[in-house]
């Protein structure tokens, strides 16, 4: 794939832009501007003017449409069913991240609640229980930030 | 209801729907700022010539449906749906990781629909505060541009850089300004708004010519997205996001709306960032900071753009606000529908033409329909949805309806000569975004300081 390249924050391969962008802007601006140049010649301007525009904008989605038709994303989606590691392993990277979880059991009832609905609760028990006992002090103010 | 107020209210609902969906949609996609995507729209609007009430229920559906499907892309993709969806992606991708990406979805709109419920009556409330201050406010309001542009230019990335850069800006739009006055006896707002708003993609389109740049741009392969496990249980009502929430981040998201619903003047990324950090520091339950934090910034994307828009639009008319100043521009100015005199500080734009019931009465149709449509939708059909955008639209498709749709606008302002008005500034605007990290706020406000503050100094 040598003509992928990152415009405005997505990948695209630069020949399709280019014709992309060619069929849209030709099929929009001379859209609008045959519709500017024949609602002037039944003398018909400031509003006319206005038409022609809003002809222009269907020519910009239509060459929007066509453009999307004939070139595909280049993204490849993969789905991860869910991850097949070992929960606590994935916790400890969250919490490597970002800090202490905390213990759900000092939650109060209804976000505990939530938090079982989840199926996160026991995960959360045992990786604080853990986490306890390997550092016993000072534990929940060295992770903050 | 009076029957001269049916029109209106005819238009507002009519338009408001036609914003909801359209919005919806284009918050799926990610990476759609909001200035590049709204400004440009609700200005297609206005010169189509939609009465006002049609005018600002679609502008204020828009943003607030966009600011609720932005949260599919952040929580299901881990990719950023528009600017202000990046300070919770952090929070969002963390709650992917520990997989429950659902959840943080669920948490971040309903937070953002109790944030809107609460900024449409503050942001009146404060608008009419300050309605007594507006003819002071007015009458050294190019001083006051001049400084908001120094302030927002010195808290974006680009600091200090954004500041001086702030200089060469103003002058090409002088210099613009000067020959398009010779050439045609008037002057052109809109595609410098334009060049503004898609400075980054005109940049890159550019550099997407040069060899050099397209070395520099060159990807080895396709992207890769990792798209969460649709974990939802299937079925079941919608849910309620007063009963999505607890009642701490029920009152955390209403309070922090409440206040960034009175700093209408500061950039909704940065209270959002702040309105986080504040209320992630009073939780101490991990797990809770996660999904608050995530919930609270979400909320104040919401409140911020309401406030920012309303309260200049009510009290002042002047876009005194970095929303104000980039995605509304156009219900500010927009000739020659709306004007704004620079000379005179006279306007004639949707501050003139509404009065406070009618942008309260317009705000809450367009809030009601926007969330009647995001939420369910965003609800029921975020995992479906997100996969159709990722694998059926391209981003080739997206680019070449915005390259047309700059073209045709500009063209219907002032022919070729607006269109090269538009390539400058936003090759100009892209290369101090990209470069010097000087966003398209700033440069909405160099706008400001070039037709208002730099007549304002010559005068002196």
């Amino acid at each position: 794939m040598p003509h992928l390249i990152e415009v405005w924050n997505d990948t695209v391969d630069s020949r399709h832009l280019t014709g992309g962008i060619a069929i849209s802007v030709g099929i929009a601006v001379s859209s609008y501007l045959i519709a500017d140049h024949l609602f002037a010649a039944v003398g018909n301007t400031e509003l006319g003017h206005s038409y022609a525009l809003l002809i222009g904008i269907l020519g910009c989605i239509l060459g929007a449409v066509i453009t999307g038709f004939l070139f595909k994303p280049k993204r490849v989606i993969t789905t991860s069913t869910a991850d097949t590691r070992d929960r606590q392993e994935i916790i400890d990277e969250v919490v490597e991240e970002y800090g202490e979880l905390g213990d759900p059991r000092e939650l109060p009832e209804v976000v505990q609640e939530e938090v079982r609905a989840l199926g996160l609760f026991e995960a959360l028990v045992d990786n604080h229980e853990s986490r306890r006992t390997d550092r016993p002090a000072g534990h929940e103010s060295d992770r903050e930030k | 209801m009076s029957a001269e107020l049916i029109e209106p209210v005819l238009w507002a609902i009519g338009m408001a729907l036609l914003a909801a969906v359209l919005f919806t949609g284009i918050g799926l996609i990610s990476g759609t700022d909001e200035t590049a995507t709204v400004a440009p729209i609700a200005l297609l609007v206005i010169l189509l010539g939609v009465p006002p009430a049609g005018v600002i229920a679609f502008f204020l559906a828009a943003v607030i449906a966009k600011h609720i499907s932005h949260a599919v892309p952040t929580t299901l993709l881990g990719i950023p749906g528009d600017t202000t969806a990046v300070p919770m992606l952090r929070e969002a991708q963390l709650l992917r990781a520990l997989g429950v990406p659902h959840l943080a979805l669920q948490k971040a709109i309903s937070g953002g629909v109790v944030a809107v419920v609460i900024a449409i009556p503050l942001s009146i409330i404060f608008a009419l505060i300050l309605t007594p201050f507006a003819e002071a406010i007015e009458a050294v309001a190019p001083w006051i541009f001049a400084a908001a542009a120094v302030l927002v230019a010195y808290t974006s990335k680009g600091r200090l850089g954004a500041v001086v850069a702030l200089i060469p800006f103003v002058l090409v739009i002088v210099g613009l300004q000067a020959f398009i006055m010779e050439q045609k006896e008037t002057t052109f707002t809109t595609s410098f708004f334009l060049g503004i708003a898609t400075g980054p993609l005109i940049f890159d389109l550019f550099a997407s010519l040069s060899p050099a740049g397209r070395r520099a741009m060159r990807q080895e392969g396709k992207r890769e997205f990792a798209l969460a496990p649709d974990v939802r249980r299937p079925g079941g009502r919608l849910p309620n996001p007063l009963k999505v929430l607890d009642r701490t981040q029920l009152a955390y998201t209403s309070g922090s709306a409440a206040i960034t619903s009175a700093t209408f003047v500061f950039s909704p990324v940065a209270m959002a960032v702040l309105m986080g950090e504040i209320v992630g520091s009073r939780i101490k339950n991990g797990y809770r900071r996660l999904t608050t934090v995530a919930t609270v910034r979400n909320g104040t994307t919401e409140s911020t753009y309401l406030a920012e828009t309303l309260i200049p639009l009510i009290a002042i008319g002047l876009p005194l606000s970095p929303v104000a100043a980039g995605p509304a521009a156009p219900l500010f100015n927009a000739p020659p529908v709306y004007t704004l005199d620079t000379e005179t500080g006279v306007t004639n734009n949707l501050h003139d033409l509404l009065t406070t019931g009618q942008f309260a009465l317009f705000a809450v149709i367009a809030a009601v329909i926007a969330i009647a449509i995001a939420y369910p939708f965003v609800m029921k059909n975020a995992h479906r949805a997100a996969t159709w955008v990722m694998t059926s639209v391209s981003h080739e498709a997206i680019i070449a309806g915005f390259a047309a749709l700059i073209c045709v606008i500009c063209l219907y302002e002032g022919g070729l000569l607006a269109l090269g008005v538009t390539i400058t500034v936003g090759l100009v605007g892209g290369l101090f975004n990209r470069m010097i990290g000087m966003h398209a706020g700033v440069q909405f406000m160099g706008y400001y300081v070039a037709v208002l503050t730099v007549p304002a100094i010559l005068a002196l």
